[in-house]
């Protein structure tokens, strides 16, 4: 009888989850932290990004979310949930980045005399959150139409139909009830249908 | 009881977050029975969702120079 190649051969060792990490980051393990920086940024840099619109400040965002978890690790009561808890930050941290940018923006506009801000008041960017991106006119009009919905509206969006995280988990992160979320989410479509109506006709 | 447009794109909604529930199914198909004109509407939101669904999770590659960045700072606050 033959033993196959893969009966002798191990596969990858199998990744500890995540509260073995956090647990062993708790106890002075940088290297158990860098392993959940290496699971997360992704999905922390996309969150960001869809939120944010503008990738530089994303990355920054993602940077800070990431070190005031380390910071604050020995708070998170349930280590299972460092997913949540993490993105929990860095939704928080990039609202607050689009709200700081926006006002920057309104500030340096009145002092220039310019009081006219039709198209971009309320999104607190000057370039189109879908410049530069690789997609079709219709993705670019919704992406920019995801962009101008409100804070809650969008965050729920984002987080339920494009990140497609449980709607269980985005009540966490955005510290509301589940029916909050489906709401917002609600919403959220009715404005977009609203505003990208003509995109969803057939012709 | 009559059912208005908000409440039946509530429901299409609600449907299209859970297309595995039969009952929110024959619901919209009911609806829609009764007022052919909704079927647009039905047809608008299954567009908008896909749609939603198929956006890009664009974003600039992380990869090492994010954790390199995290790292540092980490190393250098402690």
């Amino acid at each position: 009888m033959t033993i196959s190649k893969q009966q002798t051969e191990p596969g990858p060792a199998p990744q500890p989850d995540d509260e073995v990490l956090v647990t062993s980051t708790c106890q002075g393990d940088t290297a158990a932290f860098d392993l959940l920086v290496q699971r997360y940024q992704g999905r922390a840099v996309s969150v960001s990004l869809r939120l944010l619109g503008n990738s530089h400040d994303a990355l920054e965002v993602v940077q800070e979310a990431f070190i005031r978890a380390y910071r604050n690790i020995e708070t998170l009561q349930n280590r299972k949930r460092f997913r949540s808890w993490l993105l929990r930050i860095v939704t928080n941290l990039s609202l607050n980045q689009r709200r700081d940018r926006a006002a920057a923006q309104q500030m340096a506009r009145l002092d220039d005399g310019d009081q006219d801000l039709p198209a971009e008041r309320g999104r607190g960017y000057g370039e189109s959150p879908a410049a530069g991106l690789q997609m079709s006119e219709t993705q670019a009009r919704l992406t920019d139409a995801v962009s101008g919905l409100p804070d809650h509206q969008r965050t729920a969006l984002v987080l339920f139909c494009l990140e497609q995280l449980p709607q269980k988990e985005v009540a966490g992160i955005m510290g509301c009830s589940v029916e909050a979320v489906k709401w917002h989410v609600f919403q959220a479509r009715k404005t977009l249908r609203r505003n990208v109506g003509d995109l969803l006709r057939e012709p | 009881m009559t059912m208005t447009v908000e409440e039946f794109e509530r429901l299409v909604s609600e449907w299209l977050d859970a297309p595995q529930h039969s009952e929110l199914a024959a619901a919209v198909e009911a609806a829609v029975a009764a007022r052919p004109a909704w079927a647009r509407v039905r047809d608008e939101w299954q567009h908008l969702v896909a749609s939603l669904r198929q956006l890009p999770a664009h974003g600039p590659p992380t990869g090492d120079d994010l954790r390199a960045a995290i790292r540092a700072a980490i190393a250098g606050s402690s």
